[in-house]
């Protein structure tokens, strides 16, 4: 009996502790797997007019028509033309798609929320205030992302 | 709604129908001041309301239900004398109103608790009245007296007494009260009830749900149920104990050689033949039950994603015809086929559009119970006249815009018509009319409410809008539609008192909004002591549009066809420029602004001296000249809402899919219209 509860618990663990972590330069993000609902190549983004500048336009994802935001700009980082390496990683916050252009996506790693801290508070970084939290990865470190907070309005 | 089970889905179905068509019968007679014609029915469907939720154990609605059935069993009889025919429409309505609400509790999943006590005692009383001193005789139908008061048995209890019981053999036989009727559904319930108690069952006559005639059967010889249980006998009693209706009922325990023997010498048998027996009343439910089986109800999701998957098709279609693959080459017989593929898809489209369009005469019924109900209370006399109620809209239309006609109903009855003094020193009729028409103009639905009655105040509304800041530029620079459109904004009412019914100013941004959510437009039209009309356009279709193509830069914009007057090449020399940096262009003497979509949305293009072409799209009569790069073509288009994460841009609706699988923006042409 207690045997299958802890069996639950680490089912339920393997899913919650999934991340995708991508590329933007040489920094590495990771994206909790439960957002994920898709990754996608660069394909042709058409223009919106009137909106804000990190929003690229919109692409035809088998049919739906979703938005695409470009994570280098959210970031206040420069642009960087897309390559064949660049992915659009699309995620779903409250029911509605959404896509993200990354650099490159990189694998899924598994990140148990004691490895977690906090985002470290005095740090001016724009990108900051996206994060979830910080992840230890094989002695090496992933900033998390807060999904929520990308499309949140500045 | 789902979670009912069938049987109260069925009542609940059932009800609401009989209660529409109720409340149309009340509505008709109370227009000719006659119920003659109409009492037979009304008795019916009372009657029908009161078996069907006396069988559901809703007492409080079998018994109001029962009460009005009897007070039109006595009216079949009497000579009626007009006085009456007011206060019997006016307990049929209060009736009315009682099952809606307890109708729309149940279907909200909660009890039906509202109490009949108040009602059957107004019944009661009015009925002794119109008797005089004499009891009712026809009032005897003791079938809510002796419906039987149960407590219920405390499952519990007899659980733990009985749980080691074994399966028992049961024969029970159910004889209904005489005056119970549909013995045959109330049968059904039964044996479904009993389903979950029993390991085994078997009932006679067996078809008593596709043969009416077993009615007869039952009522003669009586119901019976053989079956096997392990249930104690005890739980089992008090089961038919509660059973509504039951006149007799005998219950015998048998073992299993007589439980056999009894089977066998039922199973093979039908029922014995059953002599036809012609009843009118019969023939006209059997009539009602077979035409009832041409219709199904859908869940409207599902419906939604038929029309969703249609557009797909539509999108997919030209896909394929247009594939880049294909342009070089001649292709006569695939030209053919997807000629005959486009029939088909067309026709498949306008077939599902169909499914989801109703027709709006039950929201212009409720209006017309609105405007009843208002006359009494605001003491206006006013006409109703209903036009065009056949006039069919999409289903989600018919949702949303039952409100808005409500509020513009009760604004004509509270603010425009007249009181009758002030209206009879005017030289008109006493009586105020309100016309509620619909029809179908091109693509679009028209509904418009037109009163008689003083119109609308221009004056005030603009001082009133001034003094709220709602506008600033003097009044003579205003047209009319100008001044009009005011009475839309949140909070405005020039009505001094709040009545019951208006003044509060929530009407009209209301109205405003719902029309606006599904794409329609507003106009109202108004003349100083001769009435006002408000007319809500709706487009028919918000999902697919006959779209033209056209292209600004890089980007491709799809304009809805119906917004296009004319297209041409001007010269660039023939644009002038007004004092503001306005550009306009005069085409028959007249002129119009321009608005080039390069600039308008920013748009980065390569090549800015190519010669575009001008679009003329026109909006609730105002015309504005589009500037883009060239037209590429017609096509119909599938639209998709803009994404929540996208910024609502004035001028475009949405997107589209086009058969390549780039996306266009749909432009809306009210979005450019100038103030």
């Amino acid at each position: 009996m207690k045997k299958e509860i802890l069996n639950l618990q680490e089912e339920k663990n393997l899913e919650e502790d999934k991340y995708l972590t991508f590329a933007i330069g040489k920094e590495v993000f990771a994206l909790d797997i439960q957002y994920i609902d898709d990754i996608i190549g660069v394909q042709d983004i058409t223009k919106v007019p009137e909106q804000p500048y990190y929003l690229m336009g919109v692409i035809n994802l088998r049919g739906i028509i979703i938005p695409v935001i470009d994570i280098r700009l959210r970031f206040n980082k420069s642009f960087r033309a897309y390559d064949d390496r660049t992915c659009i990683i699309v995620v779903k916050i409250d029911d509605a798609q959404i896509g993200i252009v990354v650099d490159t996506v990189l694998e899924v790693i598994n990140i148990s929320e004691d490895e977690i801290a906090n985002p470290p508070g005095h740090e001016a970084d724009q990108a900051k205030q996206y994060m979830k939290g910080i992840g230890k990865y094989n002695n090496t470190v992933v900033i998390i992302i807060d999904c929520d907070a990308l499309i949140r309005e500045d | 709604m789902g979670t009912h089970d069938p049987m109260m889905e069925m009542y609940l179905f059932e009800t609401n129908q009989l209660l529409n068509r109720l409340e149309q019968l009340c509505m008709d007679s109370e227009r000719k001041q006659d119920i003659t014609d109409e009492i037979p029915e009304i008795f019916r469907i009372m009657h029908t309301i009161k078996g069907n939720s006396m069988m559901m154990l809703l007492e409080d609605i079998g018994k109001v239900a029962h009460r009005i059935e009897d007070l039109f069993d006595y009216l079949k009889g009497v000579d009626l004398s007009k006085i009456y025919i007011e206060r019997i429409i006016d307990y049929n309505f209060e009736a009315i109103d009682f099952f809606k609400e307890e109708i729309s509790k149940l279907e909200m999943g909660a009890e039906a608790n509202g109490d009949s006590k108040d009602f059957v005692q107004k019944i009661d009383d009015f009925l002794t009245e119109i008797h005089g001193e004499k009891k009712p005789e026809s009032n005897t139908k003791p079938t809510v007296e002796n419906q039987k008061y149960f407590i219920a048995p405390s499952n519990s209890k007899t659980d733990i007494l009985f749980r080691e019981s074994i399966p028992e053999y049961y024969y029970i036989k159910i004889f209904f009260d005489d005056d119970a009727q549909m013995e045959n559904v109330r049968a059904f319930s039964i044996v479904h009830n009993l389903k979950d108690l029993t390991s085994e069952m078997q009932y006679f006559p067996s078809d008593i749900v596709e043969n009416e005639e077993t009615i007869e059967y039952i009522k003669a010889e009586g119901f019976e149920i053989l079956f096997k249980t392990s249930e104690s006998e005890a739980k089992m009693h008090s089961y038919f104990e509660t059973l509504a209706f039951v006149k007799k009922l005998d219950m015998k325990e048998l073992d299993q050689g007589e439980y056999q023997e009894m089977l066998e010498l039922r199973l093979p048998g039908e029922p014995e033949t059953i002599e036809e027996v012609v009843h009118e009343e019969f023939i006209k439910t059997a009539e009602k039950m077979t035409s009832k089986q041409n219709f199904i109800s859908v869940d409207v999701h599902k419906v939604d994603k038929l029309m969703d998957l249609v557009g797909e098709l539509v999108v997919a279609e030209s896909m394929v015809i247009n594939n880049p693959d294909l342009a070089t080459l001649k292709l006569n017989n695939f030209q053919k086929a997807s000629r005959q593929l486009r029939l088909v898809i067309n026709e498949m489209q306008d077939v599902i559009m169909s499914v989801r369009m109703v027709p709006l005469n039950m929201t212009f019924q409720k209006m017309s119970r609105i405007v009843r109900d208002m006359k009494k209370k605001v003491g206006k006399d006013v006409n109703l006249e209903l036009i065009g109620e056949e006039t069919e809209v999409d289903k989600n239309v018919i949702e949303k815009i039952a409100d808005p006609l409500m509020h513009i109903i009760r604004n004509a009855m509270d603010h425009g018509i007249e009181d009758k003094k002030t209206r009879l020193s005017m030289g008109k009729s006493p009586e105020g009319r309100i016309q509620l028409s619909a029809s179908h103009v091109g693509g679009d639905v028209v509904i418009s409410v037109k009163d008689d009655g003083k119109g609308l105040d221009k004056e005030a509304i603009y001082y009133k809008a001034y003094e709220k800041g709602l506008i600033t530029k003097p009044m003579e620079e205003c047209s009319d539609q100008e001044i009009y459109q005011l009475i839309m904004h949140a909070g405005f009412s020039t009505k001094v008192e709040v009545t019951e019914f208006s003044g509060r100013g929530v009407g009209m941004d209301v109205v405003a909004k719902n029309i606006e959510s599904l794409g329609g437009t507003i106009q109202i039209n108004s003349e100083q002591d001769k009435g006002s009309e408000i007319s809500i356009l709706i487009p028919l279709t918000l999902a697919i549009v006959d779209g033209m193509m056209m292209r600004v830069g890089e980007t491709i914009f799809t304009l809805p066809i119906m917004a296009v007057k004319e297209s041409f090449i001007v010269e660039q020399s023939e644009v002038i420029e007004d004092s503001n940096g306005q550009e306009m262009v005069m085409i028959r003497g007249e002129c119009y602004p321009v608005i080039r979509l390069l600039d308008h949305y920013n748009i980065e293009s390569s090549n800015e001296l190519a010669k575009g072409i001008f679009v003329m799209i026109e909006h609730d009569d105002k015309q504005v000249l589009l500037y883009a790069d060239e037209l590429i073509g017609e096509q119909q288009v599938v639209v998709k809402s803009l994404s929540k994460f996208v910024k609502k841009v004035k001028g475009i609706s949405g997107f589209a899919l086009l058969g390549d699988g780039s996306i266009s923006m749909i432009l809306d042409p009210s979005g450019f219209m100038m103030a």
